[in-house]
C-alpha cells in the first residue's frame, strides 16, 4: 500500500498525463475497498494531491478523481478529512489555481454552479457525502458562506430544471439540502419569510423522476417543521406546506361533497391514475412531518379543519409498513382526539418521565415486531 | 481750440442739459417723421384677431383638426420637429417618445401607442431608447388590457436591455392576466434572483401559485365529471341492450343514446336514465278519442300500466266528458312500426315488459302508447284500419 505514498509524484497535476492516468486509476481501485479508503484518509497529503485533480485540464482524469473523492467521502471518516484543515490549500497556493480549488466546497460547488460542467453530479454527490455526518455540517456551511456562491444560487440552481446543459440531474443537492438542514442556521435561511425559499423547493415532494431529488426535499421539509416558531407561516397561505405533505399520501379515492369541499383544492378530485408516494421512507418522513407540525394547538386545528383526517385515514387501509403505519397512527391519533383530551398546549414542550418513555420505547417495537 | 476746451471743460449746467435733450429730441422726431410711411400690415387684422390669435400655436385653445391646412407657424414648428431631413433617426426617436409620454400622461394611451410605434419604426441604433419605446409602448397596451401585444412588446423590450425591472415586472403580471401561471412564477423568479425581498413580486408569484391550484383543481373537476357522464352512459347502453328495447332511427344508420333525447318540449328534462339500476322513462299517452295527451314525467320500468293508469285516473280528467275513462275500462296499444297496426298491451304488464316487445320501437326518446275504452267505437275504428 506505501506504493501508493511513492505515486503522490506521479499524481502531480504538471506530471504525464499517461502517469497520470494510470496512478489514479490505481487510487480509484483501491477507494473501493474499505480499507482502502480508510488507509487514502489517513494520509492527508494523498488526499489532497487527489483534491488538486479535480480541476485537472484533462477531462478523463478530473473524471477519475471526482470518482476517487466521492468513494472517500462517503465514509464519515473520510468526510471528515476532506473537510478538516489538513485538505484546505494555504493563502500561497490559492493564488496559483485560483478560489476555486481552496478548499474541497469551493471546488464542488464552482462545478455545481457551472451550467456547462459535466462533472455537477459527481460534484453534489460529494457534497451530499461530507454534509451527511452532523458533525461536519457546519464546517460545511462555513466553508460555502467563503465562497461567493450563496444558498440562494444553489437553490435556484437546483429549482431550474435544465440549468445544466450537459446532461447533470442535479439531484443529489436534495440530500444536501437535507443534510444542512440538520444546523439551524441553514434553517432560518429557508424558512426567511423575506424571501421566497422554500417556497421553491415544497413543489418537489411530488417529482417522479427522481427519488433522490424527492427524498432530500422531504427531509428538508421534515427538519424545518422542527421550528414550532415557523409552523403558522408554513401552513398559511404564503408557503402552504399541507397539501405537499399530503399529496405523496392520497391515492385515488373519492369522497363525497361535504367532506371534498373542506379538503385545500390540491388534493380534491384526484384522477383514478394517482398513485401513493412508492418509497416508504419517504412516506414515513412525510408522516414525520405532518405529527411535528400538530405540536401545537393553533397547527393542529389548522390541519382538522383541511379534513387531512380522511386523506389519513384512506392512506391507513393502503399502507402494509409496519413503521410508516405506526408513523401514521401517531399523527391520526393526535387528530382525532379533542382539544380538551389533548390539554397541553404545545406537545414539544411535555416532560416525557424515563419511565414512561421507555415503556413508549417498548410498545412500539413491540408493535414493529408482530 | 480743442484743447482748450477741454482744459476749460466744466460741468454742465442744469439749463443747459436740458436744452440739450430737447434738442435731440427733436432731432429724433425729425429723423422719424422723415421715414416713409407705410402701414403696419404683418400684425393681426383688427376685426379678425381673435380669429388669428386661435392659429397661433402658443395661444390656440383647440388642437387644429385633422383635415384642415395647418396654420403657416404651426407647420414651421411641425417641420422642425418632425422632418426627416432636420433630424436624424436617434432625434426622431426620441421625439416621439416624448410624445407618447405625453399622451400617456394624459391617459390617452392609444395615441401613445402610435406615438411610440413611430418612434420604433425610425429604427435608430440607440438600444437603449428603443428597449425604452417597447417598455413604453407596453405600458400603454397594459392600461388598455391589451395583455399579448403587452406581452409581446415587453419580451421585444427584454431583447434589448436585461436586466429591466420595469418590463420584467409588467411581463410577470400579463402573463398573470392570461392565466399563464407557470411562466408568471417564472419571470418572478427571474427578478427574485436579483432582488430576493421584493415585497410586490413575492405577493405576485403567490397569487400566480394559488391562482394556479384553483385552475388545476377545476380541470380536474370537469374531467370527473366526464368521467362520470361516460360511465353512465355506459350503464345506460349496457341496460338497453340487455333489455333488447329497440331505438326508431330513420336510415341505415345504428342508433346511438343521441336518438334518446326527447323531442317533446316537455320530456327535454327527463330523458331515460337508470335509478338504482333500473330504467325511468318519459312516457306519453294518446288519447286520440278527444285527441288529447297525458305526459307521463318518470314511468319506472316495473311499474304496470295498471299502477299508472290508476293513478292519473283517479280523478276523471276534464275532456272526459262522458266520464267513460275508468281504469278496468281502459285498453293500452301501442303502434307497430312496420305493420302500422295497433297492438294490445295487458295492462298488468310493466312498461319493461311493453317495451321489450319484438314489435316496439322507441321514438324520439319518449315511448308512447294509445288508449281507449274497451269496447268504444273508437278502438274498433283505430284497431281495423
Amino acid at each position: 500500500m506505501d506504493e501508493l505514498t511513492e505515486m503522490l509524484n506521479y499524481l502531480d497535476v504538471r506530471s504525464r498525463l499517461d502517469l497520470k492516468t494510470i496512478s489514479l486509476q490505481y487510487v480509484l481501485g483501491v477507494t473501493g475497498s474499505e480499507d482502502g479508503k480508510l488507509f487514502i484518509v489517513s494520509r492527508p497529503p494523498l488526499v489532497k494531491t487527489v483534491l488538486a485533480l479535480l480541476h485537472d485540464p484533462s477531462a478523463s482524469v478530473a473524471k477519475d478523481a471526482f470518482l476517487c473523492i466521492v468513494n472517500l467521502s462517503a465514509e464519515e471518516a473520510g468526510a471528515r478529512v476532506l473537510v478538516s484543515e489538513d485538505c484546505c490549500s494555504g493563502s500561497e497556493e490559492i493564488g496559483e489555481k485560483g478560489m476555486k480549488s481552496a478548499n474541497i466546497v469551493a471546488s464542488v460547488l464552482s462545478h455545481i454552479v457551472d451550467p456547462e460542467s459535466s462533472l455537477a453530479d459527481p460534484a453534489c454527490a460529494i457534497l451530499s457525502n461530507i454534509t451527511r455526518p452532523s458533525c461536519t455540517v457546519q464546517r460545511v456551511l462555513d466553508l460555502i458562506s467563503q465562497t461567493d456562491v450563496t444558498i440562494e444560487k444553489l437553490v435556484t440552481v437546483f429549482t431550474r430544471i435544465g440549468y445544466n446543459k450537459k446532461g447533470a440531474t442535479l439531484h443529489y443537492l436534495g440530500p444536501v439540502f437535507s443534510n444542512l438542514s440538520q444546523s439551524s442556521t441553514f434553517r432560518s435561511y429557508l424558512l426567511d419569510r423575506g424571501q421566497c425559499v422554500i417556497q421553491r423547493l415544497v413543489p418537489f415532494t411530488e417529482y417522479k423522476d427522481s427519488i433522490i431529488r424527492r427524498g432530500g426535499i422531504v427531509g428538508t421539509l421534515r427538519n424545518c417543521c422542527f421550528d414550532v416558531a415557523s409552523h403558522m407561516w408554513l401552513l398559511g397561505p404564503d408557503v402552504d406546506i399541507l397539501p405537499r405533505l399530503l399529496l405523496p399520501l392520497a391515492g385515488s379515492e373519492e369522497f363525497d361533497e361535504e367532506d371534498n369541499e373542506k379538503l385545500p383544492p390540491e388534493l380534491q378530485y384526484l384522477s383514478p391514475d394517482k398513485n401513493r408516494e412508492p418509497d416508504p421512507d419517504i412516506r414515513r418522513m412525510l408522516l414525520e412531518a405532518l405529527l411535528q407540525l400538530c405540536a401545537t394547538k393553533e397547527a393542529r386545528e389548522f390541519i382538522r379543519k383541511c379534513n387531512s383526517y380522511i386523506i389519513l385515514r384512506e392512506f391507513h387501509k393502503w399502507e402494509q409498513d409496519r413503521k410508516v403505519l405506526l408513523a401514521c397512527e401517531n399523527v391520526i391519533d393526535i387528530l382525532i382526539r379533542t382539544e380538551d383530551e389533548i390539554g397541553q398546549d404545545n406537545l414539544q414542550d411535555v416532560d416525557v418521565p424515563d419511565d414512561l418513555r421507555n415503556s413508549f420505547h417498548k410498545m412500539d417495537e413491540d408493535f414493529l415486531r408482530d | 481750440m480743442k484743447e482748450e476746451s477741454l482744459r476749460n471743460k466744466r460741468p454742465m449746467s442744469d439749463e443747459e442739459r436740458q436744452q440739450l435733450a430737447e434738442q435731440l429730441d427733436k432731432e429724433l422726431d425729425d429723423y422719424i417723421n422723415s421715414l416713409p410711411k407705410t402701414s403696419y400690415t404683418d400684425g393681426w387684422p383688427e376685426d379678425r384677431w381673435e380669429e388669428e390669435m386661435e392659429k397661433h400655436p402658443f395661444f390656440m385653445t383647440k388642437s387644429p383638426s385633422q383635415d384642415a391646412e395647418l396654420p403657416p407657424l404651426l407647420e414651421g414648428i411641425q417641420q422642425l420637429k418632425y422632418d426627416e431631413e432636420e433630424n436624424t433617426p436617434e432625434e426622431l426617436a426620441a421625439t416621439y417618445k416624448e410624445d407618447g409620454n405625453f399622451n400617456f400622461k394624459c391617459k390617452k394611451y392609444r395615441v401613445a401607442v402610435i406615438s411610440y410605434t413611430e418612434g420604433i419604426r425610425q429604427n435608430c441604433n440607440n438600444k437603449d431608447l428603443n428597449a425604452q419605446l417597447y417598455n413604453n409602448r407596453a405600458a400603454s397596451h397594459f392600461f388598455l388590457k391589451n395583455y399579448r401585444s403587452c406581452l409581446r412588446d415587453c419580451q421585444e423590450a427584454l431583447k434589448l436591455k436585461k436586466p429591466y425591472v420595469k418590463a420584467q415586472t409588467r411581463l410577470a403580471q400579463c402573463f398573470l392576466f392570461l392565466h399563464l401561471h407557470d411562466d408568471c412564477i417564472q419571470a418572478c423568479d427571474d427578478i427574485l434572483m436579483d432582488s430576493p425581498s421584493d415585497k410586490e413580486i413575492l405577493d405576485l408569484r403567490n397569487k400566480a401559485v394559488n391562482s394556479k391550484k384553483v385552475q388545476e383543481r377545476e380541470k380536474r373537476k370537469l374531467a370527473a365529471a366526464q368521467r362520470k357522464d361516460e360511465v353512465n352512459e355506459k350503464a345506460l347502453l349496457k341496460a338497453l341492450q340487455d333489455r333488447n328495447i329497440q331505438i326508431y332511427k330513420k336510415g341505415a344508420e345504428k342508433w346511438s343514446l343521441k336518438d334518446l333525447e326527447p323531442q317533446s318540449p316537455e320530456a327535454i328534462h327527463s330523458k331515460v336514465h337508470l335509478e338504482n339500476n333500473r330504467l325511468v322513462w318519459p312516457v306519453i299517452f294518446l288519447y286520440p278519442e278527444y285527441q288529447t295527451t297525458d305526459f307521463i314525467q318518470e314511468f319506472s320500468e316495473d311499474s304496470t300500466f295498471e299502477d299508472q293508469l290508476n293513478v292519473m285516473f283517479e280523478v276523471c280528467p276534464e275532456w272526459d266528458v262522458e266520464e267513460k275513462y275508468k281504469p278496468p275500462h281502459l285498453q293500452v296499444y301501442f303502434e307497430n312500426q312496420n305493420t302500422g297496426r295497433l297492438c294490445s298491451v295487458p295492462s298488468k304488464s310493466t312498461l319493461l315488459q311493453a317495451l321489450s316487445d319484438k314489435r316496439y320501437f322507441v321514438i324520439g326518446g319518449t315511448p308512447s302508447f294509445i288508449i281507449f275504452v274497451t269496447g268504444s267505437d273508437t278502438e274498433k275504428k283505430y284497431v281495423n284500419s
